[in-house]
């Protein structure tokens, strides 16, 4: 019991990957290199789907590059509303990188959005691109009155949520992937053939993809109604 | 076990870099490609209803065309039929005016030759009673010359 339980910490525990002899040694998460993966995943295939695009007589590839593209970006446009449809990409982006991030653990990797640095570098970027796009929409005289909207009396509350929301983005879909990854560890330590693969489509596949659907769609919640 | 340090930084960092790339080799590449076929769609739908107003412009011209055709042969015919109506009103009144000249120059011929005629009997039958009388005067018996008279007219006729 006290062997699984060091086990458990272990594989919770964030590890420094590699250290860069810098300014007193720069300690590289495990987290950021895995990111490193996913990211260079998703721009080999990339790569691949665009590789050799044509207008006329589209390959399957090409075919299935398209439709990859018109997908995310009905998906995520439709989330975002017709006056914030420049931040389509970066939103489609963070919605494959979370979800690919998230089920990355099926591959025997702890997953980056285990680690909390991963989860509020996220958030931080979201809560960027909220106010950003109030800014760059309504002008900064515009952006600090939609503070007191509807009514003046909610402005310390409109104020509190430049913090709550990142917080709640943050906590959730690291607490959501941290709970799945310790039932996983947990399964996984009691019985190691069989039964993990059943309960990974839940809590891999299911439940990661829909933490990556719920994030995007604050997110982009948030930057319609900034928009608005 | 938690853990927050300059990892965050790195991973706005990564994140910046992986948009740019998605960017780039993704969403850039595929919106070439079908903003490139929109254009030639865009093109062949033009292209056809170019065609379609140059086919019309042609059928009104070509309808403008028949009407004018139609307009001109009508007004020939109706400039035909009336020079053809003067034509035989011309020629029916020169003949009716021809016609009535020769009535009446052959009425007077006529009317001449009787006259003539009436004239020559009339000379025949003076010149008759001239000789009759002639005989008269010479012969011994009225009958004698009565019966001679006879025989003169029975034979002129």
């Amino acid at each position: 019991m006290k062997k699984m339980a060091a086990k458990l910490l272990e594989e919770l525990n964030v590890d420094t990957a590699f250290t860069i002899p810098v300014f007193g040694g720069i300690e590289i998460a495990e987290s950021v290199v895995i990111t490193w993966v996913v990211m260079a995943v998703m721009v080999l295939l990339a790569l691949w789907l665009t590789h050799g695009m044509k207008v006329h007589n589209p390959s399957r590839k090409q075919v299935a590059a398209e439709s990859i593209v018109r997908w995310l970006e009905s998906f995520v446009g439709g989330m975002l509303g017709e006056n914030a449809q420049e931040y389509v990409p970066w939103m489609a982006t963070i919605l494959v990188f979370i979800g690919i991030a998230n089920i990355s653990g099926v591959f025997g990797v702890k997953p980056p959005t285990k680690d909390m640095n991963v989860t509020i570098a996220l958030a931080l970027t979201s809560i960027v691109l909220i106010e950003a796009a109030g800014i760059r929409r309504k002008k900064v005289g515009g952006w600090l009155k939609s503070f007191a909207e509807p009514i003046a009396i909610v402005t310390p509350i409109n104020i509190l949520e430049i913090a709550i929301r990142p917080l709640s983005l943050c906590m959730r879909l690291f607490g959501n992937v941290l709970g799945a990854f310790v039932i996983m560890e947990l399964i996984k330590l009691v019985i190691p053939v069989g039964v993990p693969a059943i309960f990974s489509l839940y809590f891999d596949f299911f439940d990661g993809l829909i933490q990556a659907y719920v994030f995007v769609f604050l997110t982009s919640l948030f930057v319609a109604e900034a928009v608005e | 076990m938690l853990r927050i340090d300059y990892n965050i930084i790195f991973t706005i960092i990564n994140l910046l870099v992986l948009y740019w790339l998605m960017k780039k080799f993704l969403f850039k590449r595929v919106h070439n490609i079908l903003d490139q076929r929109q254009a030639e769609i865009g093109k062949s739908f033009e292209d056809a209803k170019k065609a379609s107003d140059d086919a019309n412009a042609l059928k009104s011209q070509y309808e403008e065309s028949m009407k004018t055709i139609q307009a001109e042969h009508d007004r020939s015919i109706d400039d035909a039929k009336s020079r053809a109506n003067a034509e035989y009103e011309r020629i029916i009144s020169d003949a009716n005016r021809r016609s009535s000249e020769i009535i009446s120059a052959a009425k007077k011929r006529a009317d001449a030759a009787a006259a003539e005629e009436e004239r020559r009997a009339e000379d025949d039958i003076a010149s008759m009673v001239k000789e009759a009388a002639g005989r008269i005067a010479a012969s011994e018996s009225d009958s004698s010359l009565y019966n001679d008279f006879l025989k003169e007219v029975e034979g002129q006729e």
